[in-house]
Formats: C-alpha cells, structure tokens, sequence
C-alpha cells in the first residue's frame, strides 16, 4: 500500500495486549502482526487468518513423491520384465503403496523446507516492527494503516491501554 | 428464556435447555412408521419374500448401525475426555430409544434366516461349526443385547451425574470414573459385536469367501456414517436446542475433520483388503470383490458408492470454510450418509442374488425400500422423545470440562 504507515504500540501487560488485537480484530484490520516475549496459544486466534505457504510446498513435494516413486517402481520393473506370480511386471496395485509412501515422504519433506524458508530462520536482521523490549517484559503490536484510519487506530490502541504509541514509516 | 438458569462457562446458554420442536415433525415422523409398516405388509405378502427381507437386512445395517454408532461416539468423546463435545454427546445419548426397535429387528430377521441366507439353503459341511443357525441366533443376540445394555448403562449414569450437579454435588470422582469405565466398555465392545454383525449379515451371505480386513473395514465405515449422523442431527436440531456456542462452527469444523479422517481411513482400509486380496489371486477370494468392483452388472453401483461415500466427501472435506459452515457440511454429511448405505445394499445383495442364480438383479422390490422410511421415522421418534425430556446439554460433561481444564491449569 502506497501511502500505509506503521503504528507500533507497546504494552507492559498481557489483558491490554489481547484485548488490543481483539479490538483490532473486530474493526477489521488485516495486517497486523505481535511481539511479545513468550509465545501464547490465545492471541492466534485473535490474529489476521492468511492462508499459508507452507501448504503450497508440501502439495508440491507430495506430487513429486507420487509421481517419482511411481515412475521408479514402473521403470525397475521394466528392467527386468519378469512375470511373477502370473502378475504383469508393471502392476499398479502394488505400486500404491511405494506411490504413497513418496507423497507422504516428499510432502512432509516439503513442507519441512517450506517451514524453513518461510519462517526465514537464517535471516540476520529483525523485522521493522521490532523493539527490543518484546524480547524482555513488553508485548508489541505493529499495525500496517492507511492514513484515513490512522487516528482510529490511534485511539484504539491507546483506549487498550498501551503504554506507547510510535508511528513509523516502514 | 432468563428465568432458567444459565451457564457460567457459557453465558446465554440454558443449561436446562430442552427441544423445542414443531409438532408436524412428531405427525410426519408418525406417518413414515406408518408407511414404513404398511411397506413391509405389502413387501411380504406381493413380491418374492426374499427381496424384502434383504430390504430388512439393509436398512437394519444402515439405521441400527447409525443408531449404536453415534452413542459409540459418545463413549469415545468421553475415553478421549473431550471438552467440546457435552451437546454432541448428548446428541449421541438420543438414539437410545431406538436401540430396543433394533434388538427386536434382529430379532425379527433371525427368526427369518431360512428366507434369506444362501448358506442355510446349500449348507457347507466344512464350516458348519459356524454357519449353523441355533449358534447364529445365540451369538449375535448376546452380543447386541450387551451392546443395547451397555448403552442404556452409559445413558442412564449419564442422566444420573447430571441429576448429581444439578442438585448442587459435586460431580466425585467415583461418578467421574463410573462413567469412563462404561465408556471404555462400550468401545471395547464395538468392534467385537459389530464384526461380529459384519461375519453374519454380509460376509457369510457369500459363504465360501472371507476376508479378515472385513470386520474392521465394516465397524470403521460404520462409525464414520455415524459422525455423518450426527452432523445431520446438529444441524437440523441445533437452532431448537438453544445450546449456543456448544454446537457452533467450532464443533462442527471438529466433526468435519474427524470425517475427513475417517474417510481416508476407510478408503485405506479398502484397499489394505484389496491388495492382498489382490496378490493371492486365490478365486475364493477374488470373486467378491470381481462381482462388485471389476466385473459384471453391479460394478457401476459398486464403484458409485464409494465415490458418493468416501472419495468426493474426502476431497469437499478438504475446505476448512466448509467445515464451519453447518449447511454446507449438513450436504456432505448426507452424502456420506447416502455412499454408505449404497455400499451396504452392494455388499448384501449381489451375494443373494448369485446364490439364486440372477446375477444381474439390481433393483430389488421397490415397495419394500419404503420399510426405510419406518426406521427413519421411528429413529426421528426416539430422539425427539430424549432430547424432550433430558437436557440438551450434560451438566455432568460441563462440569467434567472445568475439571479437565482446572486440571492443565495445575499442569501447566
């Protein structure tokens, strides 16, 4: 958004915090994120719902699996096309197994990798919305606003019971 | 509706909610047993015998199994110490009444064995051990009877422990442990009886073949029609029950991820039983699943059921919006509903029919279907008398959920 900006806030206990993100919630903010120095169940639902990308990863990983794994169950029995047990040496029954084994096996290496890409775990720097009390006794909201609902935000923020109310540009 | 008293969990909730329910619901319900006995008549005195008492068998698969299934789930929510499930639970509780109907069908549907079953007609000398009709009578009497009694034990102490809270006690820990102990009965016994119910209404109504994947896969898809049920059952009875935020998108987003679950389950169960079926190539046991799935008039039928029942559910199920969206999970819970009772008619029929040498027998006397709409009325009957007269929610399971939670807040 062009003409967003940040509006952090921080608050010193947890009742504030949570009823800020509840307020935030229910006037229909959707680009918010928290801080805090523990990580707490009850804020997730209070949180804006984004679909993640992780699912893309682990679907992406899990049809590779199906596919590869039945392509080297079908290509191995090519090489030698024995007959077996009155079976054709390219059996597809059996093959279902070795296929689901590598959708189950690459999905979850997948998302395995999809978690680590996405959660940027090497990353060095710290996001903008960042202050370093939210790693001691504070609780932190950074909320991306447009310009005609900054003094709502504002307010909100500040009725909540938040300590300290920053704009930021980024 | 504020001058009765209300939850402290949940405010706005009756915690003595009852159903409240338009009375053409009771007058129709009236009418389909009606209907449903008149069919019978009918089904019995103008078509081959035969084909009504297969009717018998279907329906008494399909709505005795739903019936036991979901108070099966109700013992499991309660082993498992679910805290979302009081109004679900008692959902399952409602089926009760109709427990005793299912007892006397089968009554019923043993005493008519001689009708019906390709195995008393062409006895096989090697497994008449089993396959005798005294020790049939016995077994499968003993065990629904222990299935029905163990119900009405789990119901009753139930209804007992709510009476407790309400009248002020404590819910104590000898009552608390009463009841998970009949509930880990109920789910013991659930496999036991309902294989054994799988062995005697389908398997051996194809007497040379057996599968020991069968049982499981028969007392699996069971439940998982069950869970439909009781989707089916909070959705259409939920806004009467004033139950609140109980029997909400939450609970039904959780009963459509068990279905899901169960779905795939299923499906694997399936196939477990296919490919081995499938590597021993032994005609004994390749003939069933050729007649119904590969080759022949019934594979069309065979194939539609478990599409309708497992395959495109478990793709719908995939949508988390759809889960929590009661209406549109009330469809594909009827959908399941629909496959699993298509699988059935597949399972018992083909059989019979191949014994008397009409394979291609598919539709069998119409008439006699409507026997369906008996058990369908009489089941609707039996819940609406229950959740008129008990909570609809259980005090006893409310007070259970403060206990469990008091007791991972000291965990924690």
């Amino acid at each position: 958004m062009a003409d967003a900006k940040h509006i952090r806030a921080i608050f010193d206990d947890f009742p504030a915090f949570k009823q800020a993100l509840g307020s935030l919630q229910a006037s229909g903010f959707e680009r918010y994120e928290a801080y805090g120095p523990v990580n707490l169940e009850e804020i997730s639902p209070l949180m804006p719902r984004r679909g993640s990308a992780v699912r893309a990863f682990a679907t992406i990983g899990a049809v590779i699996g199906l596919v590869l794994f039945f392509y080297m169950c079908i290509a191995t029995s090519l090489i030698y096309a024995l007959i077996v047990g009155g079976k054709p040496p390219v059996s597809n029954v059996p093959f279902v197994v070795v296929g689901y084994e590598g959708t189950i096996l690459l999905g979850a290496v997948g998302a395995f990798f999809g978690v680590l890409i996405l959660a940027r775990l090497l990353r060095h720097d710290v996001p903008s919305g960042y202050d370093v009390r939210f790693s001691g006794d504070s609780f932190g909201i950074d909320v991306e606003v447009v310009s005609d609902r900054h003094d709502e935000v504002v307010r909100l923020l500040e009725n909540a019971g938040a300590v300290e109310v920053i704009e930021t540009d980024e | 509706m504020n001058d009765q008293p209300q939850s402290e969990v949940n405010p706005g909730m009756n915690v003595d909610a009852r159903l409240a329910f338009p009375g053409w619901i009771r007058l129709a319900s009236i009418l389909a047993v009606v209907i449903g006995a008149a069919a019978a008549i009918i089904g019995f005195l103008t078509a081959p015998v035969v084909e009504s008492w297969l009717w018998l068998v279907v329906w008494f698969l399909v709505f005795g199994g739903a019936a036991q299934g979901v108070l099966v789930w109700a013992a499991i929510f309660g082993v498992a110490q679910a805290r979302w499930t009081p109004a679900v639970n008692r959902l399952g509780h409602s089926t009760i009444g109709f427990l005793p109907i299912v007892l006397g069908i089968l009554v019923v549907l043993l005493l008519g064995v001689r009708f019906y079953v390709p195995w008393v007609w062409n006895p096989l000398p090697e497994k008449a051990a089993w396959l005798n009709i005294p020790f049939m009578i016995i077994r499968n009497l003993a065990a629904m009877a222990l299935m029905v009694l163990l119900s009405f034990i789990l119901v009753r102490w139930s209804l007992e422990a709510d009476a407790a809270v309400a009248r002020g006690e404590d819910l104590s820990r000898n009552l608390h442990y009463r009841l998970n102990s009949v509930a880990v009965a109920i789910t013991i016994a659930y496999p036991f009886v309902f294989t054994l119910i799988s062995y005697d209404f389908i398997m051996s109504l194809w007497p040379t073949w057996f599968s020991t994947m069968f049982g499981p896969y028969y007392f699996t898809t069971n439940i998982y029609m069950s869970l439909a049920v009781l989707v089916v059952m909070g959705v259409l009875l939920g806004s009467h029950l004033r139950v609140g935020r109980y029997l909400g998108p939450d609970q039904f987003n959780d009963l459509g991820n068990l279905m899901l679950g169960f779905s795939l389950f299923s499906m694997g169960l399936f196939f477990a039983q296919y490919l081995t079926i499938w590597y021993a190539n032994l005609p004994i046991e390749t003939d069933f699943i050729i007649f119904r799935y590969l080759r022949g008039p019934w594979v069309p039928l065979g194939w539609a059921a478990f599409i309708i029942g497992y395959v495109v559910p478990f793709l719908l199920l995939q949508s988390r919006t759809l889960k929590r969206r009661p209406r549109w999970l009330f469809w594909v819970a009827l959908l399941v509903i629909a496959g699993v009772a298509l699988e059935r008619y597949v399972l018992v029929v083909p059989s019979v029919m191949y014994a008397l040498d009409r394979p291609g027998h598919l539709l069998l006397f119409p008439v006699s279907a409507l026997m369906g709409l008996g058990f369908l009325g009489a089941l609707v009957l039996a819940v609406l008398a229950f959740l008129r007269r008990y909570p609809a929610i259980s005090a006893a399971d409310e007070a259970l959920k403060e206990i469990y939670d008091r007791e991972e807040e000291v965990l924690v």
